[in-house]
């Protein structure tokens, strides 16, 4: 817990309380600039509820979040954005409404223009025009279905999709609440890919509770077992130490490999 | 015989089409107020009516019927904000009845404030356009016409500014899940601050149009309740351009049905919402989707 400064996001003796059940218990968890991170456990092992206290969604009775060395405990999700963390959604976080340009577009300009939506309401929309936006479209494959409306897009597009919208707005730390759930074998290399992509270049943190896929993506993971972070740390070490062996693939073994 | 018959048709549709106007001017805001905070805004009947005294005051006072239409649109704005921020935002993400009961009772109090400021007798507004268009030999008020070109001229404004506005499109996303648009870093309250102040300041411009029809009186919010209603449970809730098929459809039935038969003014609308959702439970244009 020395060398702080080296930590982007940093997350100290965390513990959430649903009323008499203690969903996460004195969690410590950080993520280094630039480094790709999982969190793993089963349902219930409290890995959702840590990340929404990372998000701002949850608020934390006891612990602390940094942000660098900034305490962002009681930041709302806006203001974390606004900070440069963002997230995504179990189910994709797209508007189906809107065409998949225009989600891009709503996410650039939000993280372009802080004044937050004030000046804008007669800006128009196809106005916000930026070759980032259009390198990201072709980054990710998307650029044929630009003019398609988002509700028509399959999930796993939709989940490329909500990945852009992230990275397009160039966070510095970027949170994935199980990008994988409900995606085909295929959909799920085809964001996989896209991730890999992003390795070294941004701070990730995915939660899963399959390690399998992403067991060579990632290069720290964190293991949750019942609200307590039982082990964390490299790997490949880590998936291997004796307590994981006991009461992570003991517990969870048909349900999370 | 037959060419006075034909007149009586023209302008009975022309004073549906009018009708039409007032009814999507009142429903586009209950609509959009639905779509985004998921909330019944009955208020928006009290800032309709509130719309038609401020019109009837400063007319009185001014002479001026354009200068009460922007007073009336003014003083709505700044009520509203009260009412939003005091009030309604605090049923934002509660189950709708709550909203429902919640702006049942400001309305309920905004009635009782009018009652108490203006009194009990109905009140009169000049038609601020005097003399008649001639529109396929018949005559039709000037006045008329100029409501349904308004309305014309809002409905495509609206949704200007919800299709192609960084604003209104973060409106429609927001239509879609509020909770994602937070996601984005966009603060959604004051999204839904815009979309209720947008809604009130339609609704008051319904009031000062439809002053001109009928007598302004202090029960005119609650009248048109039921015909707001129908609007939009025909259309749809949260699609706007269901919510404009949907007041010309009413506004024709009442006003065809009364030509036919008077009492059927009343009763024809109902039959046709009754029509309309045994065909399609969700509104000409609504989704299951706003149902969730």
């Amino acid at each position: 817990m020395n060398s702080n400064t080296e930590m982007i996001i940093r997350a100290e003796n965390i513990t959430k309380r649903f009323g008499g059940m203690v969903a996460v218990n004195n969690v410590t968890f950080s993520l280094k600039k630039n480094e790709i991170a999982a969190l793993i456990g089963a349902n219930g092992a409290g890995k959702t509820t840590f990340f929404n206290i990372l998000t701002g969604n949850y608020f934390p009775e006891e612990g602390k979040v940094y942000y660098k060395d900034l305490d962002i405990t009681d930041y709302s999700p806006e203001s974390r954005v606004d900070l440069g963390i963002m997230r995504t959604f179990q189910l994709a976080s797209t508007f189906d409404n809107l065409k998949v340009i225009d989600n891009m577009r709503l996410a650039y300009y939000r993280a372009n223009n802080k004044a937050n939506l004030r000046n804008t309401f007669f800006s128009r929309i196809d106005r916000v025009v930026s070759e980032k936006i259009d390198a990201c479209l072709e980054t990710f494959g998307l650029t044929k279905m630009a003019d398609r409306l988002t509700g028509n897009l399959s999930l796993g597009e939709k989940r490329i999709l909500e990945i852009a919208m992230a990275i397009v707005t160039d966070p510095e730390v970027l949170l994935l609440d199980e990008p994988f759930a409900g995606l085909s074998d295929g959909e799920i290399n085809e964001c996989l890919d896209v991730l890999r992509q992003q390795v070294g270049k941004k701070t990730i943190l995915i939660v899963e509770h399959k390690i399998s896929k992403i067991e060579d993506l990632v290069e720290k993971v964190g293991v949750m077992v019942e609200g307590v972070m039982i082990a964390a740390g490299e790997t490949k070490a880590t998936l291997n130490s004796e307590r994981v062996r006991q009461e992570y693939w003991k517990t969870a073994q048909d349900d999370c490999y | 015989m037959i060419q006075m018959n034909w007149q009586l048709l023209i302008s009975a549709i022309v004073l549906g089409l009018s009708m039409s106007g007032v009814y999507f001017l009142l429903t586009v805001g209950l609509s959009l107020c639905y779509g985004l905070m998921r909330i019944i805004s009955l208020d928006q009947f009290f800032y309709y009516a509130l719309g038609a005294y401020m019109v009837y005051t400063i007319n009185a006072m001014t002479g001026n019927f354009w200068l009460g239409m922007l007073g009336a649109m003014l003083s709505v704005l700044v009520v509203a904000f009260v009412v939003e921020r005091l009030i309604n935002k605090r049923v934002y993400s509660k189950p709708v009845m709550f909203s429902m009961i919640l702006t049942f009772g400001v309305n309920l109090m905004g009635v009782g404030l009018i009652k108490y400021v203006w009194g009990l007798t109905p009140k009169p507004v000049a038609s601020p356009l005097a003399g008649r268009v001639m529109i396929l030999g018949t005559g039709v008020p000037v006045y008329r016409v100029f409501v349904i070109a308004l309305a014309v001229v809002v409905y495509f404004a609206v949704q200007y500014f919800l299709n192609k506005t960084i604003l209104g499109t973060a409106i429609r996303a927001g239509i879609d899940d509020a909770e994602k648009v937070k996601a984005l870093g966009i603060n959604i309250s004051r999204l839904f601050t815009v979309t209720f102040l947008l809604s009130s300041v339609l609704s008051a411009l319904a009031g000062v149009i439809h002053a001109p029809f009928v007598m302004v009186s202090p029960e005119m919010g609650m009248t048109i309740t039921a015909f707001a209603f129908m609007v939009v449970i025909i259309g749809g809730l949260g699609s706007i351009k269901g919510t404009m098929v949907s007041a010309l459809i009413v506004g024709q039935v009442v006003s065809l049905g009364s030509l036919i038969w008077a009492p059927l003014a009343e009763m024809a609308p109902f039959l046709v919402m009754i029509i309309i959702l045994l065909l399609k439970p969700t509104g000409l244009y609504g989704s299951k989707l706003m149902y969730r």
